[in-house]
């Protein structure tokens, strides 16, 4: 019976699932953001999947910086290095 | 700025104040998209002043730039993202006397970084790719990593593994969606400038981005 419930009270989340990740970018209207607080308020699954959703794009963000490995690093810099080179003996 | 990461008041993490958006948008993060923008600014005016110093720093963010977008757009290996920074190198030096605008000049340097990449793209390295349904998408075992509150996002340095993992779910977005994610969140350029680097609406950006994070969040659960 507690299964069903729970079943029959997450059904209603997926629905929340892109009103989550709209929030995410700021694109809730103050309503549509007070009810989703409020649903989170009462929904650790949904709440968790929320702090989940921010934590991955903060994820993606890290790999930004982390990218350019020290070969890579000096490739580019030695491209440069020819490049502008090249242009100074015109 | 914990406030409004967690939505709970620190001081008091029981209460409630609201659930408020994370994202990195300018104002939220002032140090860091603030310097960027800054330093992009600075960059036009000394590529405008003929600046050599200027010129260089742009050639080596070009090279940056197309050397990550090749590793997680086209899946290519260490070798083939490094000719892809050479050229995008040739055809950002060729252009670079065009640029006349600073608030134009990111959108401008990811397109030309993008195209030359794509131009230069002799196979595709991902696996088959494709958009979960929003029924796959629901939450199920535990995320990558252990909750760890003290972190801010500057703060989160990935290690190998879940750099390794991230990159993996990324291939498996669908290449429309994928360009938009690592514009957009991995990049850190606004939705409007994503849409000028992709060539679609605003509103087609934040379709495409929704679901892409939804599909990442769901793909980096623990297995």
């Amino acid at each position: 019976v507690k299964r069903a419930r729970s079943d029959r009270r997450h059904r209603d989340c997926r629905t929340l699932l892109l009103r989550i990740a709209r929030g995410l970018e700021g694109d809730l209207s103050a309503s549509e953001r007070r009810a989703l607080a409020r649903h989170l308020g009462g929904c650790a699954r949904c709440d968790a999947f929320s702090e989940d959703l921010k934590r991955t794009v903060a994820l993606c963000r890290g790999l930004a910086g982390s990218e350019l490995t020290p070969r890579a690093r000096s490739r580019a810099q030695a491209n440069i290095r020819t490049l502008l080179g090249r242009k100074i003996l015109k | 700025l914990e406030v409004r990461i967690s939505g709970k008041d620190v001081r008091n993490p029981k209460k409630v104040t609201d659930w408020m958006p994370v994202t990195f948008s300018r104002k939220q993060h002032p140090t860091v998209e603030g310097d960027r923008i800054r330093a992009d600014e600075d960059l036009v005016f000394g590529l405008k002043a003929g600046d050599e110093g200027a010129l260089e720093a742009l050639l080596l963010r070009a090279q940056e730039v197309a050397y990550r977008f090749s590793r997680v757009i086209c899946g290519a290996g260490a070798a083939d993202a490094e000719d892809a920074m050479q050229e995008a190198l040739m055809k950002v030096y060729r252009h670079a006397i065009d640029i006349r605008e600073p608030k134009a000049f990111r959108a401008w340097l990811y397109r030309t970084v993008k195209n030359a990449c794509l131009i230069g793209r002799r196979k595709r390295a991902h696996a088959p790719s494709r958009l979960l349904s929003l029924e796959e998408m629901m939450p199920g075992e535990q995320f990558v990593e252990p909750e760890d509150p003290g972190r801010t996002p500057e703060q989160l340095v990935l290690d190998v593994r879940t750099r390794e993992r991230l990159r993996r779910a990324l291939a498996i977005l669908p290449p429309s969606h994928r360009l938009v994610v690592f514009l957009r969140d991995i990049e850190g350029l606004s939705t409007r400038e994503v849409a000028q680097v992709v060539g679609i609406s605003e509103d087609n950006v934040k379709t495409r981005l929704h679901r892409a994070r939804l599909q990442l969040r769901k793909t980096l659960e623990a297995r």
